[in-house]
């Protein structure tokens, strides 16, 4: 059975993208048949973070409009051999696509892969209602920012009006030293506020600015943010996993002036 | 452990700039960037008819240069081809 997962958090620049290429990735590694559509109109970006962008020949908005048939259109990505990608157009604009037209596209791509994922624009408008258009279910992405958790219960309660049932939430960008200092919220304090079940959180890894770099995701890699990842792709196929301790191990200089600055 | 020997794995930054280059060029011409790496592999086909060069030594890219006569810019295509030597086809 096929799954369509649209990944969304209303806020901009909260890691959608990031999360999207790690998730799919990850998924194909273990074994599903994955595409990845990119529903971001006019400012693609999932190519990029996959490094595909010079394979890109026709777009979501060629298949929509019939320039194409889906599978002349989707890349294969030669390291992993289930994981595919639809990429958006560059040069149109969100309303090239309806809700109707995404709905059926996944309904059409259901036949062939096990996971669907939308990569969902930031805003409500129409780039998120199409995005959410064909989605059984969703993966709200939030960082522990006031900012984006308030735009992430907004978001919620979208969802929940589009009577899409099962939803949950990855925290990314979460800086265990700041939320030990009590700077930042903590994964529990997120999951409190906005009444949604958590699953899993990505700590802020500076491996995530060298794997966007080099186009290459990160889930297959020994980093935390990797293994954060992967986890989460576990727990979507069913999996049950514990959450990860993102606590890193600290030296004992590190905490040494931990104290003195305490201190 | 990997932290404490942290020796950088490499430049990636680098890298993201040259990606980066052509994949700006290519928004801003509105084609896609394997139009210009399908660009690259026949201007090199065509030439080493003619030419003797080290293709990876061959500099092809699209830009927006000022156009002589017209005063607005436009997508150009300019080609760096150090040639070793020409095939003299008339003597062959």
């Amino acid at each position: 059975m096929s799954e369509v997962i649209v990944i969304t958090s209303g806020k901009g620049g909260v890691g959608k993208t990031t999360t999207t290429a790690n998730i799919g990735t990850g998924l194909a590694l273990l074994g599903f048949h994955t595409v990845l559509i990119d529903t971001d109109i006019g400012l693609r970006n999932l190519d990029v973070v996959m490094g595909l962008e010079n394979r890109i020949i026709y777009n979501l908005v060629d298949v929509v409009e019939g320039n194409c048939r889906i599978k002349q259109a989707l890349i294969k990505d030669k390291r992993y051999p289930n994981l595919y990608l639809l990429p958006s157009a560059q040069t149109r604009d969100k309303t090239a696509v309806n809700p109707g037209q995404m709905q059926k596209l996944t309904e059409d791509l259901r036949e062939d892969f096990d996971y669907i994922l939308l990569d969902c624009p930031a805003g409500i408008e129409r780039g998120f209602q199409n995005a959410i258009a064909g989605a059984d279910r969703a993966l709200v992405v939030t960082t522990p920012e006031v900012s984006a958790i308030r735009d992430a219960d907004r978001i919620i309660g979208l969802l929940e009006a589009a009577d899409i049932q099962e939803m949950d939430l990855i925290v990314n960008r979460i800086r265990m030293d700041m939320v030990r200092r009590g700077d930042m919220m903590s994964i529990e304090d997120v999951a409190e506020i906005l009444a949604i079940n958590i699953i899993g959180a990505v700590p802020d890894d500076e491996d995530i600015v060298v794997s966007t770099n080099q186009g290459e995701p990160l889930v297959d890699t020994d980093s935390m943010a990797g293994q954060a990842f992967l986890n989460i792709c576990k727990r979507i196929s069913g999996e049950t996993v514990p959450l990860l301790d993102l606590h890193p191990q600290r030296g004992l200089l590190l905490r040494l002036s931990d104290f003195l600055k305490r201190a | 452990m990997k932290r404490i020997f942290c020796f950088h794995k490499s430049n990636s930054g680098e890298i993201a700039r040259s990606r980066l280059k052509l994949v700006l060029i290519s928004d801003q011409a509105g084609c896609c960037p394997s139009l210009i790496e399908g660009f690259r592999d026949d201007i090199i086909g065509v030439l080493s008819r003619y030419a003797e060069f080290d293709s990876s030594k061959v500099d092809i890219c699209l830009t927006r240069a000022e156009c002589a006569g017209i005063g607005e810019s436009m997508p150009t295509l300019l080609a760096k081809v150090p040639i070793r030597q020409f095939t003299n086809m008339r003597n062959e």
